[in-house]
């Protein structure tokens, strides 16, 4: 259908009005929301998030993509009626406290968000209780800690350890992100992964809730 | 200017939140500069050869320190700098300066393109994690090494106790690694050696206890590195105010980020150059350290090597002479091929590019504990000398050989982490037979493509 494409096309040239347009257009001539969202929108993302991977396209661009995607769902929603947007699961992300490097936590927390997720970025130099704090509260399945130093690394057991005290450990995915961390220490604390980039937090993130839930 | 100029301007300055800084003023900014001043990269040129393009980019840089500032995290304000305060402190940095002491005193000066002097070798694991265990035996097995100036490791643990941002500890390993790294240049018989440091902690207070008798002296150099892209808290303002006071050699540093807020190789350029003024305006700094660097692919890839070098001659080709040092860092680890054709690659495109010295060379990224050997500043210091003298032409040509070398397994997430400091050196201070005879067969592929060793 000539109009999904055209939505496709919008979100990755991140042109919003274009979008915003699109989406009009197609409710109007009474194209399914659901398709609108699955087969117009999402489709656009993906490519962006593919050549985003590839270093074809850059954060800029992807945030734009992402705007534009947003606004298009935005006006989708209230048509919907019956059946629901694809959720991957809940996501509390941060920078362990002491560390205020924050930028390659705020790309995988952006990165997640345009993947599916809902995020909540608690910014940089978190302290262990609020990881704890905001996950219980925002009901995550994930909680995403992110450290560069290697000092600050060393504050990653402690939230794995207040969840154990508290006797949550189990409610939660824990991954690891950040220049110190490698595959060895996330195993080593008693963290569920750890990703070197956004492309592999991502993807790690998904496979471990699909594994979690297959489980259940 | 002063550090309390700054300090007034940031409390003054106009509010923005961080996000929309980075997620909007940056971009928006980048883009309509690339536009502006036809900034382009060509992959075929890693090493570039149209200095117009390096002219614009300056050009560009001033007006996107200008037009957006530097952006102060604690106070969550602009911190505005006006062109003439740029181009006055860029006029007021040195060209020249001494680092050092005694025998082991050293001149930094500029080079110019295809200059025929070898670049100063600051040598090190430039801010690697290193066990303590090892720690003194690391840097002496660099100090050992025809380099100039030794850039320190980051400790691990100190007296078995872990290395914690923000406590006691951390301050204590400070302390720790500038003994620790005097003893290791002692042990090599250079006792007068610059250090370069400190990089066991974060904290102001922690970096700046590493002066002390017997630890960093004012001849060392002594870092302050900005946050990304085009930042500065409080902490920097502390670290400024303390190391000019005490009257100390400065080193400012950032690494944008190629792929994040600055967007492509274009748009990052412009950053990277707009970061060391920057730098020079807000510290008074003698030298920085420029070491843009790949969300993915880190620092040895094509578009990387390419902003690495612009930079340096965006200043170059507007006779701007400031002293500019770009990181060598490596993904594959020591040990291994691969890395040799990296830090060939990185520092024949630099020498040609006129930087006035190259750090390191680290490998792993400076990711892994101990993964970092004096053997690499050897190899730095080989291929720095030989590629004295080559210009922009040629260098680009060997540069993209060495990239077609490991481009592959870089992108692909392929390359080896190599061995580890205590598996490289086997026998106390002597770097194994086997890496020495994995450097003995890349010499032979260098000479190939164009390099003399001497």
């Amino acid at each position: 259908m000539a109009i999904l494409e055209e939505l496709t096309n919008s979100v990755i040239e991140g042109d919003k009005e274009a979008v915003t347009a699109a989406v009009n257009k197609a409710l109007a001539e009474k194209v399914d929301p659901m398709d609108i969202i699955q087969k117009g929108l999402t489709p656009g993302i993906s490519i962006v998030g593919d050549k985003f991977e590839k270093m074809e396209m850059y954060l800029p661009e992807m945030i734009m993509s992402a705007e534009a995607m947003k606004a298009g769902v935005e006006i989708t929603k209230p048509h919907i009626k019956g059946g629901s947007i694809k959720q991957e699961g809940v996501v509390v992300i941060g920078t362990v406290q002491g560390d205020v490097h924050d930028i390659g936590k705020n790309i995988v927390a952006f990165y997640l968000d345009v993947s599916g997720f809902t995020v909540y970025d608690l910014g940089s130099e978190v302290s262990i209780h609020t990881f704890v704090e905001k996950a219980e509260e925002k009901q995550a399945d994930i909680i995403g800690i992110s450290a560069l130093l290697s000092s600050t690394m060393t504050y990653m057991p402690d939230v794995i350890q207040e969840l154990k005290l508290m006797g949550i450990r189990d409610k939660y995915i824990v991954m690891l992100g950040g220049g110190a961390v490698t595959p060895e220490w996330a195993t080593k604390i008693g963290a569920d992964g750890s990703g070197a980039d956004f492309a592999e937090a991502s993807r790690m993130a998904k496979e471990l809730i699909r594994v979690r839930r297959e489980s259940k | 200017m002063n550090v309390m100029e700054f300090y007034d301007r940031a409390l003054a300055g106009k509010r923005v939140t961080e996000q929309e800084f980075d997620m909007k003023v940056l971009p928006a900014k980048l883009r309509q500069l690339v536009k502006k001043y036809e900034i382009t990269y060509n992959p075929d040129e890693p090493v570039p050869q149209d200095l117009d393009v390096a002219r614009r980019i300056f050009e560009a840089a001033v007006e996107l320190l200008v037009e957006v500032g530097v952006y102060c995290r604690d106070t969550q304000s602009i911190i505005t700098i006006g062109e003439e305060e740029i181009r006055t402190a860029l006029r007021d940095a040195p060209a020249r300066h001494i680092i050092g002491e005694g025998t082991e005193a050293v001149e930094c000066c500029c080079r110019g393109i295809g200059d025929k002097r070898r670049p100063v070798i600051l040598g090190g694991p430039g801010g690697a994690p290193l066990s303590e265990e090892n720690y003194i035996d690391i840097l002496t097995s660099y100090a050992r090494e025809s380099i100039d100036g030794l850039h320190t490791g980051a400790l691990q643990s100190l007296f078995d106790r872990k290395v914690r941002a923000n406590e006691p500890i951390e301050l204590m390993a400070c302390q720790y690694e500038a003994l620790w790294a005097r003893e290791a240049v002692r042990r090599a018989g250079k006792p007068g050696m610059s250090l370069l440091g400190i990089m066991s902690g974060a904290g102001s207070e922690a970096q700046d206890a590493g002066d002390f008798p017997g630890g960093l002296r004012t001849s060392d150099m002594h870092l302050i590195s900005f946050s990304n892209e085009l930042k500065a808290n409080w902490g920097d303002f502390k670290k400024i105010a303390h190391n000019q006071n005490r009257g100390n050699i400065i080193n400012a540093c950032c690494m944008p980020m190629l792929g994040g807020y600055c967007g492509g190789p274009e748009g990052t350029a412009i950053t990277a150059v707009a970061e060391v003024m920057q730098g020079f305006v807000m510290t008074r700094a003698v030298s920085f350290d420029m070491a843009a660097c790949s969300i993915r692919f880190g620092v040895s890839d094509r578009p990387v090597i390419w902003v690495n070098c612009i930079t340096q001659l965006a200043f170059i080709s507007t006779g701007v002479e400031v002293l500019i040092v770009p990181f060598i860092v490596g993904t594959a680890g020591p040990c291994t091929e691969m890395l040799c054709d990296e830090i060939a690659a990185m520092a024949v495109a630099q020498t040609a590019s006129g930087a006035f010295s190259l750090y390191g060379a680290m490998g792993s990224e400076g990711g892994s504990m101990d993964y970092t050997t004096g053997m690499e500043s050897r190899i730095l210091y080989e291929i720095g000398t030989a590629a004295a003298g080559i210009g922009l032409g040629e260098a680009n040509e060997i540069v993209k050989q060495l990239i077609g070398r490991y481009e592959k397994m870089l992108r692909g997430g392929e390359a080896p982490l190599g061995k580890s400091f205590t598996q490289c050196y086997e026998q106390g201070l002597t770097p194994s037979q086997e890496y020495l005879n994995i450097w003995k067969k890349k010499k032979k592929d260098l000479e190939k493509i164009g390099l003399k060793f001497s």
